[in-house]
């Protein structure tokens, strides 16, 4: 058995796969993580996905265009965020009850648009988007089938890492982010506005997430299937703590969560012995175990979750 | 306050039936019947609002102590899969030793995977938002795992189901022409301990005092370390007592489709209950008259069901929203002013 896993860990085919399975928890996290530096908490990511999986078929299947489709999701998502949002920030309430309220909108939501469009039998296959060669680099041995051809979400998601690091990391508006969701207060008094950073921040995350969530409804399965999200949402809320609010921290986390998936996947064709239903555990059992191990002295902004009120 | 945001939550869900080509009216009226049209659909409907109870409670009691189980689902599946297992491994029992015997063991396997969040907060720090989501998932393939392989029925024509539990396992029907069982009773004693617990016992106090501030309650002389894990395994016992509730009264097989989902509904019991054991009886034959209502409306006129969870998470929506101290400051300024000008 154990000959059997050291080959899959080497194979192209897994790792592949695990970057594959890494974009949606990374395009989330990434968004939350923007968030959450600016203080505003999403448990909504799990319904801005499932939002975003939808709004991805909807999009395709109407313009039959995955990129009219991944538009779509993006808008999906940060409808959500915008909700999400006017409660935390404007109406200053518990964010993290929100955000459930939220989920359970967005399950109830979805399913009944999904019955609405496309009736309760018929599974609608939409276009979604498949491997994009890089010229030349895809013809590297290796790192062509690995890394450049992949499809156009995941080079996408990859790419927001280098964005959002340098916008966060190395510009003035990233420092005045980072200041709002650590001492906004102090923010506010120099010039910043707290309301309107948050509510950028929150939308961005929106946008990340409903892309994250068009992974499942355009890479993965080309059509709509109900809570298909399966929690990946809750996923991307370890691998921002684990990832401490860093974006190439985040990509490495997304990439050991996303090789859970693909071992779940794998494994059922290797036939190790492990039962399929226990497989399909295996990703959750996964995160809970690297959650728990690995989370060590995480800080997070010191006004994390708090509502910001001018008296 | 939660009857406003019910009220306004009816009135966005007429509109999303609105927009899907339902008449709004035609709408809430198949929905009335189906709620409450006859004997039968109220038995149903307060059949349904037994596991809400119950795994509402489960929701609102560790909410007191600052902690937000959002994992019910899953402690509904090991309770109900403990119980089971006490139902079918002891046959032969008399009713009055053995149905005992499962409630216990209901609550004990919802009491165990509830306390293993509540373990994880207080001796790692860890969020139990993400513990709770993982074990419930973890849960649903474990009960999936063993109704398709040892525990599945060889004469059940090829579903994933349980044999029948015995009938000394059974929740007895108490009202006959309503058909409602046991579970209603058991679910509504369980409130009205929750309520003894929450404000009349020092461990209820321990619970309120850790969720105002863990560090203030060390002062005090309380361990918030102990209080999290005991009132987590309390909450997920409750959840669990949901599950057993459900295969024993209602279904009288362990499946791994028998919970429609009532884990999440919960949640919104509990918080647009707004924490109370009356508010979570009370919030929780409203929303199972709503899923009742839904699956009426979805036989007689094909209205999607899951126009219950829309109204579902709008309630809950503007309940938090009605709380906000940002609209109550603006109000209070409005209603200042309006007294200052005619004065």
């Amino acid at each position: 058995m154990w000959e059997i896993l050291a080959r899959l860990f080497l194979s192209i085919d897994f790792l592949s796969a695990s970057i594959r399975f890494s974009t949606p928890l990374l395009g989330a996290s990434l968004g939350e993580s923007i968030s959450e530096r600016a203080g505003v908490v999403n448990v909504s990511l799990e319904g801005m996905m499932l939002c975003g999986a939808l709004g991805g078929v909807l999009g395709s299947y109407y313009t039959g265009s995955p990129w009219a489709g991944m538009l779509c999701a993006i808008l999906a998502g940060m409808l959500v965020a915008l909700i999400q949002a006017v409660f935390s920030v404007t109406l200053a309430v518990n964010q993290v009850v929100v955000g459930i309220a939220l989920n359970i909108g967005s399950i109830g939501l979805t399913t009944y648009v999904s019955r609405a469009v496309f009736g309760l039998t018929e599974r609608v296959q939409v276009t979604g988007f498949g491997p994009l060669r890089i010229p030349f680099l895809s013809d590297l041995p290796v790192v062509g089938p690995l890394l450049f051809s992949q499809s156009a979400p995941v080079y996408i998601t990859y790419f927001m890492v280098l964005v959002l690091g340098f916008l966060l990391m190395r510009t003035e508006h990233g420092l005045g982010l980072r200041a709002v969701g650590e001492h906004p207060e102090a923010a506010a008094s120099v010039g910043i506005s707290v309301t309107r950073t948050r509510y950028l921040a929150v939308l961005v995350c929106g946008a990340l997430s409903g892309l994250a969530g068009s992974f499942f409804s355009l890479v993965q399965l080309n059509t709509f299937v109900e809570s298909m999200t399966g929690g990946r949402g809750f996923i991307a809320l370890a691998v921002v703590v684990v990832g401490k609010w860093t974006p190439w921290r985040l990509a490495l986390v997304a990439l050991l969560f996303g090789m859970l998936d693909a071992l779940a996947l794998h494994a059922q064709a290797l036939a190790i012995g492990l039962p399929y239903h226990l497989l399909l555990a295996l990703p959750y059992l996964g995160a809970l175990l690297v959650y728990a191990g690995l989370v060590g002295q995480a800080r997070p902004p010191a006004a994390l979750a708090q509502p910001f009120i001018r008296d | 306050m939660p009857l406003l945001a019910i009220l306004a939550a009816l009135a966005v869900g007429g509109g999303v039936m609105a927009i899907s080509g339902i008449n709004p009216w035609e709408g809430y009226v198949a929905m009335a019947r189906g709620a409450f049209g006859g004997p039968s659909r109220i038995g149903v409907t307060v059949t349904k609002a037994t596991p809400l109870i119950l795994a509402g409670l489960g929701v609102a009691l560790p909410f007191r102590c600052g902690l937000l189980n959002i994992g019910g689902e899953g402690q509904i599946y090991i309770g109900a899969l403990t119980a089971t297992l006490v139902a079918l491994g002891l046959p032969g029992l008399p009713l009055a030793l053995h149905l005992p015997l499962v409630i216990l063991a209901g609550f004990v396997g919802g009491a165990v995977w509830g306390g293993i969040p509540g373990f994880l907060r207080a001796r790692f720090k860890l969020n139990e938002l993400i513990t709770t989501i993982m074990l419930g998932y973890i849960a649903f393939w474990i009960v999936s795992y063993l109704v398709h392989g040892v525990m599945k029925d060889p004469q059940g024509g090829g579903y994933p189901w349980s044999v029948r539990i015995p009938d000394s396992a059974i929740l007895p029907i108490i009202l006959r022409g309503y058909r409602i069982n046991l579970g209603f009773i058991l679910a509504l004693v369980c409130a009205a301990l929750a309520h003894l617990v929450l404000w009349h016992t020092a461990f209820g106090f321990e619970m309120r005092a850790v969720g105002a501030g863990p560090l203030a309650a060390r002062l005090a002389g309380i361990n918030p370390e102990r209080t999290t894990v005991l009132t987590f395994a309390l909450g997920g016992g409750l959840a669990g007592l949901a599950g057993m509730a459900e295969v024993m009264g209602v279904q009288y097989r362990l499946s791994d489709f028998f919970s429609p989902g009532y884990g999440w509904d919960a949640i919104v019991v509990a918080l647009a209950g707004q924490s109370s054991p009356v508010g979570v009886v009370l919030v929780g034959l409203f929303f199972g008259a709503l899923r009742n209502g839904a699956e009426g409306a979805s036989r007689s006129i094909a209205m999607p069901t899951s126009i219950s969870l829309i109204i579902q998470a709008l309630t809950l929506l503007f309940v938090v929203g009605s709380n906000s101290v940002v609209l109550r400051r603006a109000w209070e300024r409005r209603v200042r002013r309006r007294v200052g000008d005619s004065g």
